[in-house]
């Protein structure tokens, strides 16, 4: 990776709820979500107090630029369960699930970066269990069903696994 | 006589009178605000005022336009019409509202590029009849500035600014109640003007449904509904996601189904789905929306319906 390059775009105080993790909270979890949508876009629907919804991160497709909305002690709203989002850091990924062309090299390369350093500074082990998908978040009010209350899918099939815990992995020195 | 004769030209003059009044006192709002018309560039607001002073064009049913006929445009019930130029505009800059005497105007800016649209770009309206609200698509559009207000008036209530299933945006403009219409083209800058007037009729159906982050179109509230079921509507939640589910008067799922939504971050995303189901007995319930990205609860609308056979 050439260098990391991040700026802080503060959500809208209504998108979240404030905390003092990893204190109030044990953060044991990355869920990876693809945002259906722009990283500008997103960045700015998490700054409107009518969007009730935010993610800590949001990587850009093109060069993997690192957004961030919500400081990692407080509580973004993404996984659609109150337990997975407490104890939980959401990365979103510009694009769409059904085209995989937004899953850039570059956008892999930085998330997986960002996902290893979040895994080392919260003690998180590398593995499939603790960094997972939106689609493998349980229904808080369906015991049969997943992807968080509203059933997200993402990041879908066009999604490599096999690609991101290896680099993941890597950045980590695992 | 003579006296009931000056009595009739007094109150006449009255009425006159009172009519300059009214005018002078117009305001112009923005939506959900009240902008008095001193903040409105004076130029613009005579030209908002006074269409017939521009080079306007007023598009009569069934998409004739005729030069220089804005002051003479009626207000109509018309099902469709259309109009605009192509390529004119990229964008959605501004929707904005006016109270007039009579009447109340609602005023769609555009963008092209960074600069405001000097015309109006390629539209279509549809407004069946009796069903309170007015779509204007923009094929040629792609963004918007403004993409949600509430005009909160005696005849405008609302609009939305909604990507479109293909390509293009549309306006969706609700009334408080059934309407007649008028639609004027006016240019440097190119607006949109669309007049609106209460008729005395009532609606054929109730109007949408909405809340929040989710309107739903159809079905309407109440309707006797057959499988398999159309549901549309718009909305901006959570990754464009969008859950639909019928239940029966116990509560049994009928169906269910999640589709995404074309957009939700940039501005309201439009989505369809089919549900199929069996026959059901009284009163079922329609949810769209989606759970809420912090707790998972339900967050959208219901609305009751019934069985309508088939």
């Amino acid at each position: 990776m050439a260098g990391t390059y991040y700026a802080y775009y503060p959500a809208n105080s209504n998108n979240y709820t404030g905390a003092n993790r990893p204190n109030s909270h044990l953060v044991d979890k990355i869920i990876i979500h693809v945002a259906q949508g722009s990283w500008s876009s997103a960045i700015n629907w998490f700054q409107n107090s009518y969007a009730g919804a935010s993610a800590h991160y949001t990587i850009r497709s093109s060069d993997g630029f690192i957004g961030q909305s919500v400081l990692e002690r407080n509580i973004a709203w993404h996984a659609g369960n109150w337990y997975y989002n407490q104890t939980s850091i959401g990365i979103e990924h510009e694009g769409f699930v059904d085209n995989p062309a937004w899953f850039t090299d570059t956008m892999y390369d930085y998330s997986s970066w960002l996902t290893a350093w979040l895994c080392y500074k919260y003690g998180i082990p590398i593995d499939r269990y603790h960094i997972i998908g939106h689609y493998e978040v349980p229904d808080p009010y369906d015991r049969t069903s997943y992807g968080g209350a509203g059933n997200h899918t993402d990041p879908g099939l066009n999604w490599d696994w096999y690609k991101y815990m290896s680099w993941v992995a890597y950045y980590a020195g695992v | 006589m003579r006296l009931f004769g000056i009595v009739i030209w007094a109150a006449l003059l009255a009425a006159v009178l009172a009519v300059g009044c009214a005018q002078d006192s117009r305001e112009e709002h923005g939506p959900g605000t009240t902008e008095s018309l001193s903040t409105v560039p004076e130029s613009q607001a005579r030209q908002e005022m006074a269409p017939k002073e521009e080079t306007a064009r007023a598009s009569a049913p069934g998409g004739e336009t005729a030069e220089g006929e804005a002051a003479e445009a009626s207000f109509t019930a018309a099902p469709e019409m259309n109009g605009g130029s192509e390529g004119a505009a990229d964008g959605i800059r501004e929707v904005r509202f006016g109270k007039y005497e009579g009447y109340e105007r609602a005023v769609v800016e555009f963008d092209s590029g960074a600069a405001p649209a000097s015309q109006v770009p390629v539209w279509s309206l549809s407004s069946p009849t009796g069903e309170g609200y007015a779509r204007i698509s923009f094929p040629g559009l792609d963004s918007a500035s403004e993409t949600e207000g509430v005009f909160g008036s005696s005849i405008l209530d609302n609009f939305y600014v909604v990507r479109a299933p293909g390509r293009g945006m549309f306006v969706d403009i609700f009334a408080a109640g059934a309407f007649q219409y008028r639609v004027t083209e006016l240019s440097d800058p190119g607006r949109l003007v669309l007049d609106y007037r209460p008729a005395s009729v009532d609606l054929s159906f109730p109007i949408p449904v909405q809340t929040n982050r989710t309107v739903l179109f159809e079905p309407r509230e109440g309707e006797a509904i057959t499988s398999p079921l159309r549901v549309s509507g718009y909305s901006r939640n959570f990754e464009a996601s969008n859950a639909m589910v019928l239940r029966d008067p116990r509560g049994n799922v009928l169906a269910q189904e999640t589709v995404l939504s074309n957009d939700w971050t940039e501005t309201w995303g439009y989505f369809e789905a089919s549900l199929e189901f069996p026959a059901f007995e009284g009163q079922a319930t329609l949810g769209v929306g989606t759970g809420s990205p912090r707790d998972g609860s339900f967050e959208g609308v219901e609305i009751p319906v019934t069985y309508g056979g088939g």
